[in-house]
């Protein structure tokens, strides 16, 4: 069991991080005013480091799941909701290559890992967000077309993609076989957006709904076959849960090194803050747990890469995605105290990772619901919760 | 078209130890990096690429074996060839044994056009080795060079700084210029160009691989400097309160401020 990164992966780290503290960290800031700026996710696709672990011959890089969560990490240690943004915006390519046909992954994966078009992934809704069967979206057949209804909600990019992976019934009697993937081009008529949403954390990312009044679309736009959605979204929400859990442990990784600063250079009582005991001893939790966090989210990679369909990784990927959660607030908390008044305050970003933390045990899955597809597993049942 | 890159790897940190006998860097006390002013000379080289056609870029260094992750470094910028002369003869070589050890390579290497080199290293800041390199080759120089042009495939226009402007000389090539960090702001390598960099091998040449090179001229024999002694500078904060007229006061300040070689 080799725990390194190979020299390939030490380089990509290092080119994301430069990017990172470079581009992103100047920013920050103005970025929870305005948003993220998009040209700078362009940018990330000029340096190729989107998009890797996707074929070279549609331009991806040919690399394992690895190199991915390097890049989410790296991006989230200096702004988290960038990450989610420019993430989201190839995660639509994964499903295009998974299911999709030659003739849409040339349409959309090529131009999409050129960072000329990007991508959204829809599945929440208003009233279905871990309870996925509820979704009231419809894609129905009419002749040689189809006709999508409904909506979805907290959907990140939503306006800003180019083009929308959503899913929705095409016969809700069948349950499971009766869901169907489909490509929506902004622009197609009937097809709109709401507002971005204002968010406590994370408010850097267009999060925002999306709605579908009668949108024709071609039968060339759906992926796969009609009544195969289901499969593509079990195979997909294990990276799913990984990236977020990458996304959190890059945020732990921000306070953690925020606090260890802060520690050395204050001083109370005629010493460091990191001579006292009980710093210490918090240090020593923080650093060991997020360890531990990412490990596990390695761990996923190297499942994912072997099978996506790992029983050991539907297990795994929910354990990352909860603990890397819980670990990211615990650690945002632990740093903002050390802090003190100078970590509540906008001064410094340990309120913003607060913040941003807070999500990772909301979105993609709360903490609960990743708790009980774990103790599902773990009790040897099969029962699909989403 | 061939431009040849000197770099030199130099500790990250400013709180670099001495070793207290020998007065040299300890550079195991800190990680290493491409001199700053060197990558402003690795990405012009690379400018220069996709300026003109059929550019050859080689780059290269003198140092301990360490000094490959510098190269490696360079080429993930998309520099063609690397080059380390490492060697224990080489080692304890001062600016002047470095130049000509450097040249020697350089010669070996052959057909050159253009060598680029950083202004000076952040560690020692002498600025002599790129000069050096020139009087080594015989070969025209310009020092402080913030832009470059190309007129023809043998001619450049080139900007050097000054203290209060800058000159612009026509240099016929083949030349030495030496960089500062205005020419350019480097830019993030692709991580596509850095894979490949990846796989590109790094020639390794020892002072028995280099042509007739005299032993004499370098490494510790090579090296007329001897660094006496090397200290951190403490400060002292001796107030003196000057009194009397105003215009004495002035004289007195005046003739302190000559006491102490500030005017």
């Amino acid at each position: 069991m080799d725990f390194s990164f190979t020299e390939e992966q030490q380089t990509l780290k290092k080119i994301v991080r430069e990017f990172a503290e470079k581009k992103l960290a100047p920013h920050v800031r103005e970025f929870e005013e305005k948003g993220i700026d998009y040209d700078l996710v362009r940018e990330l696709y000029k340096l190729g480091v989107m998009g890797l672990s996707l074929p070279s011959k549609y331009g991806g890089g040919d690399t394992g799941f690895l190199e991915s969560i390097i890049v989410m990490e790296e991006l989230a240690r200096i702004c988290p909701a960038f990450t989610m943004a420019a993430n989201d915006t190839w995660a639509g390519a994964v499903v295009v290559n998974s299911f999709g046909k030659v003739s849409q992954k040339k349409k959309y994966i090529i131009p999409n890992l050129k960072g000329e078009i990007f991508s959204s992934f829809a599945t929440t809704e208003a009233g279905a967000g871990s309870d996925t069967f509820s979704m009231k979206t419809t894609i129905i057949p009419d002749g040689d077309a189809f006709i999508v209804n409904g909506s979805k909600a907290w959907i990140t990019n939503a306006s800003v993609a180019d083009y929308y992976i959503i899913w929705g019934y095409t016969d809700k009697s069948k349950r499971t076989r009766g869901f169907t993937t489909a490509i929506l081009d902004k622009g197609m008529k009937g097809f709109s957006f709401g507002k971005k949403e204002d968010l406590c954390g994370f408010r850097a990312s267009f999060t925002g709904s999306l709605y579908f009044d009668n949108v024709r679309i071609p039968a060339e736009n759906i992926i796969g076959s009609p009544g195969d959605g289901f499969l593509h979204l079990m195979t997909l929400l294990d990276a799913g849960r990984v990236a977020m859990a990458s996304i959190a442990n890059g945020i732990s990784q921000a306070a953690l090194e925020t606090a260890i600063t802060y520690v050395k250079q204050r001083e109370q009582f005629g010493r460091p803050l990191a001579d006292f005991q009980s710093i210490r001893m918090t240090l020593a939790d923080m650093w060991t747990e997020l360890e531990a966090s990412k490990l596990i989210s390695y761990k996923c990679a190297y499942l994912a890469d072997k099978n996506p369909m790992d029983e050991e990784l539907i297990k795994l990927a929910s354990s990352a995605k909860y603990y890397a959660s819980e670990v990211a607030m615990k650690i945002a908390t632990d740093a903002l105290q050390m802090c003190g008044s100078m970590g509540y305050s906008k001064e410094m970003l340990l309120e913003k990772y607060f913040r941003d933390a807070k999500f990772m045990s909301i979105g993609e899955g709360t903490t609960q619901i990743q708790k009980l597809i774990l103790a599902s597993r773990i009790l040897g049942s099969k029962k699909v919760i989403l | 078209m061939k431009v040849i890159v000197c770099i030199k790897q130099v500790p990250e940190s400013t709180e670099v130890k001495l070793d207290p006998k020998s007065y040299t860097l300890d550079r195991s006390s800190s990680k290493g990096i491409i001199n700053p002013f060197d990558v402003n000379a690795v990405e012009e080289a690379m400018r220069i690429t996709e300026k003109l056609e059929n550019v050859e870029t080689i780059v290269i260094s003198m140092g301990p074996p360490s000094a490959e992750e510098a190269l490696k470094e360079a080429l993930t910028y998309g520099l063609n060839a690397a080059y380390l002369l490492s060697d224990k003869a080489f080692a304890g070589a001062d600016t002047l044994a470095t130049a000509y050890t450097l040249a020697k390579a350089i010669e070996k290497i052959g057909n050159y056009d253009l060598i680029l080199c950083g202004k000076q290293a952040i560690d020692g800041d002498t600025a002599q080795v790129g000069p050096g390199i020139a009087e080594n080759l015989n070969l025209t120089q310009v020092t402080n060079v913030k832009k470059i042009d190309f007129l023809d495939e043998k001619t450049l226009r080139v900007e050097s700084e000054l203290e209060d402007g800058y000159k612009v000389i026509e240099v016929k090539l083949p030349a030495v210029l030496t960089v500062t960090k205005e020419i350019n702001i480097p830019r993030i390598p692709s991580f596509k160009t850095a894979r490949l960099a990846l796989k590109k091998p790094i020639t390794k040449w020892a002072a028995q691989d280099l042509d007739n090179i005299d032993k004499s001229k370098i490494g510790m024999d090579g090296s007329p400097t001897t660094v006496i002694k090397v200290e951190t500078p403490t400060i002292q904060k001796n107030t003196v309160f000057l009194k009397g007229t105003p215009s004495q006061i002035a004289s007195d300040l005046i003739q302190k401020l000559k006491e102490r070689y500030f005017i």
